[in-house]
């Protein structure tokens, strides 16, 4: 499909959103499985020093990046094959001017080329 | 394997409800592989990334594309952290070790000096004869005071280590701590890509690697050596490249499986490719040259110690007197001197009998191998099959003695230094060529017995002598059951060939 400010192969880009919303299953799901590994491990490593410094490491560096992981993934997929479908709908100049952060939503518009926070 | 002696003093597992090393890293083995799973998204991300710019253009592009590439980056951090925290959880796996290994020394020692102490005590006259009871209860107190500074050492010296990996953990990944357990093989070769300006060096990978095999079990070499996938220890099913990186390098690691039989080629063949092989080589030569080495046999009476050598010489500056060539003995006749009725050559068999004198024909094995072949600064007892192999010094007595004899005759002028070395190099290396000839000799034949001599190049009279023996004895080893197999499949030529020899040289 041709519009005026890009090109866009609609089912391929389509297909991909839907590959990154899918990779939530195992990626996503490994990086929780992660967490609870770790924090299994800090119970099985004896020593209360070394228990607590991993306990807090996980917390501190690890924790909200894995927790988030599965769901920004999902989002991030749909945002993807948002702007496909937005584009066959022949919604394609407002698919290109629209820009949201994640978590508004305020309708199909705000779903094309969101963006996930930087942090 | 830690080995852990039961003794009076606990041992990690006693004071962590059952937590050991093992435990330690088996927990750490599932996150291992998440965090692979999570490293391999964020590749997959990546290729998301690019095909979004295969598939789109224009100026939305980059801003579509920046879905997944953000996403890449939380994997990235996600799977990097988990490497870390692993490699940590690891880290202190093997301090576990450590602690564990050094508490069973203390143990050991324990039970040592309790039996001795025990075996004395039950020798004492007054316990002997009823009149002292033994309390090996205070004796068993006693010695575990006396080692309580150590064990409390090693309790210290383990809390210094998990406040080291605790530091660690509060540092975070920085490059430095990164390189550090890529060093140690903590954290997989493949994940330094995840650590934003940590670039390695050669030194880097090869610590890398030599870490890695030095913690490998033998049936983790063999897999990783032969297997598809490569496993990597404490990192689950994480593989690596690294055999092919290792032999660029011109790093060699054993194939048992070339001592393994062709069937499509005779005995003899087969015989002379496993004979020929670096693995053979490597096993049953190596271990001969290194017993060689090491070996010590003299035909001379040597001492051990200063005090031993100005007892021979005071003795010896009595028989070397040569004004009188009679000396009396006990009974009052004059006998000649050095004869066997000499009663001074009686004080030196008795000295040499109970005193710090090697013993002739009795061969050893020091401790340095680059010791001169007269020094003996540390006799070790070697039992078993080693202690056979260095046995094949029974043809190096002889040859040693001639030698004696000759330099004593020809070169009267040499000092007994001089002649010592001469002797046992000229007994090393004459023995050897002896006991080659036996395996030229063996079933296998002459050709058999060739190969032999011509594949070890000029060490080869020194070696083949010891060959056969090895083969024998490695054959039936533990280490050497493949090896046994092989040389079994291969026929009798060889197996038997090596039994003749072992037999025909020591007994």
């Amino acid at each position: 499909m041709t519009s005026s400010g890009f090109d866009m192969e609609v089912t391929g880009l389509y297909g991909t959103g839907r590959s990154v919303s899918g990779r939530s299953t195992h990626g996503g799901a490994a990086a929780r499985r992660l967490l609870s590994g770790l924090d299994a491990a800090a119970g099985g490593i004896g020593h209360a020093i070394v228990k607590g410094a991993l306990a807090s490491y996980v917390a501190d560096h690890l924790l909200d990046h894995a927790t988030k992981l599965p769901s920004q993934l999902e989002a991030g997929g749909h945002n993807v094959s948002g702007v496909a479908a937005t584009a066959r709908d022949g919604d394609n100049a407002g698919a290109a001017a629209l820009r949201a952060p994640i978590g508004a939503s305020s309708g199909l518009g705000d779903r094309i080329n969101r963006e996930i926070p930087a942090s | 394997m830690v080995e852990r002696t039961p003794g009076p003093f606990d041992y990690y597992q006693d004071i962590h409800g059952g937590v050991n090393g093992d435990s330690i890293r088996a927990d750490a083995l599932t996150p291992a592989l998440d965090a692979k799973t999570v490293h391999a998204l964020a590749g997959e991300l990546e290729g998301d990334a690019k095909r979004i710019g295969g598939q789109l253009s224009g100026q939305i592009t980059a801003d579509v594309q920046k879905n997944p590439e953000i996403l890449r980056g939380r994997a990235r951090t996600i799977a990097a952290r988990g490497y870390y925290a692993i490699g940590l959880v690891n880290m202190f796996a093997r301090l576990v070790d450590d602690f564990d290994t050094t508490v069973n020394g203390i143990n050991a020692d324990y039970h040592t000096r309790y039996h001795s102490a025990v075996f004395a005590a039950q020798h004492d006259p007054d316990v002997h004869s009823g009149r002292s009871k033994l309390d090996t209860g205070a004796i068993g107190r006693s010695i575990k005071a006396d080692l309580q500074g150590r064990y409390t050492k090693a309790l210290d010296k383990l809390d210094d280590d998990a406040d080291r990996v605790a530091t660690l953990f509060k540092q975070g990944d920085t490059n430095g701590n990164v390189r550090d357990l890529i060093d140690q093989g903590l954290i997989p070769l493949p994940a330094a890509a995840l650590y934003d300006g940590l670039t390695l060096t050669d030194a880097d990978r090869r610590k890398y690697y030599a870490a890695v095999l030095r913690h490998m079990t033998p049936a983790q070499m063999e897999a990783w050596v032969h297997g598809e996938e490569k496993p990597e220890p404490g990192l689950g099913e994480h593989t690596w490249a690294g055999y092919d990186e290792l032999l660029s390098w011109g790093f060699w690691l054993p194939d048992i499986h070339k001592f393994l039989p062709d069937g499509s080629k005779s005995a003899l063949a087969n015989a002379t490719k496993i004979l020929t092989s670096d693995e053979f080589a490597a096993f049953p030569i190596g271990l001969a040259v290194e017993l060689l080495h090491r070996y010590r046999k003299t035909p001379l009476v040597l001492p051990k110690s200063a005090t031993a050598e100005q007892q021979l010489k005071s003795l010896a500056s009595l028989l070397g007197d040569d004004s009188d060539p009679y000396t009396r003995s006990p009974s009052g006749l004059w006998v000649p001197k050095g004869s066997s009725a000499d009663p001074t050559l009686g004080q030196v068999n008795d000295m040499v009998d109970h005193g710090n004198f090697t013993k002739p024909g009795k061969g050893t094995l020091v401790g340095d191998p680059e010791a001169l072949p007269t020094e003996l600064p540390k006799w070790a007892d070697y039992g078993g099959k080693a202690l056979g192999v260095a046995g094949s010094g029974l043809a190096i007595y002889g040859a040693g003695a001639e030698q004696w004899e000759y330099d004593e005759e020809h070169h009267p002028d040499w000092s007994d230094t001089h002649k010592k070395v001469d002797t046992a190099q000229t007994a090393a290396v004459v023995g050897g060529s002896t006991a080659a000839g036996a395996w030229a000799g063996a079933e296998t034949g002459a050709e058999l017995g060739a190969t032999v001599g011509s594949f070890v190049g000029p060490e080869g009279t020194v070696v083949g002598g010891v060959v056969g023996g090895v083969v024998g004895g490695f054959a039936g080893s533990k280490v050497g059951h493949a090896v046994g197999d092989g040389l079994e499949s291969v026929g009798h030529s060889v197996g038997s060939g090596a039994s003749h020899v072992w037999h025909s040289v020591f007994g």
